[in-house]
């Protein structure tokens, strides 16, 4: 796998990439968040990014959203966003602070793909690269694009006042729902479920 | 040819943490002691940064620093050289560093044992692979 290692102590990312680059990965290394959306938006085919917690300038948490918006256009096209880990030496509940605690908590909320903890454990890292390299199930759903119908749908209605565009969005909202239930699912979604466009007055 | 880690001897009473360098780097010892060399400049380079930033007063600066050194000490011992790197990193972040510079010389002392202690190891290693 194409692994990208974020990390402001170089001590750790020579660790890092000696125990991955022994297993075969491909590994890349950076030293600052900002480094890492810049080797990203050069490369997106990395299929891990495993960052630091704590860093000088963006840290890790703030990477993985900043990771999330850029778009990730590939020669295969799209490409789903990278499985992030987080690595932190703050251990809630021997070391770690307020605001530390918050941001793993946020981390855990977001979806890291693993919270490593440091010294890292070689064998957990191997391990946790194991399970990252299984192909995820079902199709990542961009959350932005059922958002901004919802919001054509809701302008839309406002505009009108008018029943039709109240059961057009009323089937919208079950459409995007059935969606996400199949992005959940571990069966694939109903290709039913997945496209019909909203159609507002606007665009008629 | 090439003792495993578990087979070489530490000092008795020593600061290394042979455990945690297998859960680290795995019975490696090449790996090891490039991890070992690493450790040597890096860890004096940091030293020198906590060492400024607590005569500086710089609070953010000393925690940053001593969150780096602890990451790596860590690697290799529980000792006081990691405790004394946490001290000064909650000192930094709580901007209660005024006697950030007796402890910057503890930690020094600390580190040195342990960097003494590793190099006694990598030689080890080294003689062991010729």
């Amino acid at each position: 796998m194409k692994v990208l290692i974020v990390d402001d102590v170089s001590f750790t990312r020579l660790h890092l990439e000696r125990v991955l680059q022994a297993e075969s990965h491909t590994v890349v290394s950076v030293c600052s968040a900002a480094e890492a959306l810049s080797a990203y938006r050069e490369d997106p085919t990395f299929a891990v990014v495993i960052t630091d917690l704590v860093m000088r300038g963006m840290d890790g948490v703030e990477l993985f959203q900043q990771l999330q918006r850029m778009e990730r256009i590939t020669d295969e096209g799209l490409a789903d966003p990278p499985a992030v880990v987080l690595l932190t030496a703050m251990h809630p509940g021997v070391n770690a602070q307020a605001r530390d605690i918050e941001r793993i908590d946020l981390a855990r909320q977001l979806g890291f793909a693993e919270i490593l903890y440091k010294p890292v454990d070689r064998e957990l890292l191997i391990r946790t690269m194991k399970r990252l390299s299984v192909p995820r199930r079902g199709k990542i759903v961009l959350i932005d694009e059922p958002i901004r119908r919802m919001h054509e749908a809701v302008d839309a209605l406002l505009i009108s006042r008018d029943h039709e565009t109240v059961d057009r969005l009323r089937q919208a909202l079950v459409l995007e729902l059935a969606r996400l239930d199949a992005f959940n699912a571990t069966e694939p979604p109903k290709p039913d479920a997945r496209s019909a466009p909203l159609e507002t007055p606007a665009a008629k | 040819m090439c003792q495993t880690l578990a087979e070489l001897p530490l000092r008795p009473g020593g600061v290394i943490d042979r455990e945690q360098l297998l859960r680290t780097f795995g019975d490696d010892p090449p790996l090891i002691a490039e991890m070992i060399t690493m450790f040597q400049s890096s860890s004096v380079s940091l030293l020198a940064e906590i060492e400024a930033a607590a005569t500086a007063g710089d609070a953010a600066a000393l925690s940053r620093h001593a969150h780096s050194l602890k990451g790596t000490v860590s690697m290799y011992s529980r000792g006081p050289a990691r405790e004394l790197s946490l001290r000064l990193e909650l000192m930094g972040s709580a901007g209660m560093i005024e006697s950030a510079n007796e402890t910057v010389v503890e930690l020094r002392d600390a580190t040195g044992i342990l960097l003494e202690e590793l190099h006694d190891l990598l030689a080890m290693i080294e003689g062991a692979d010729r």
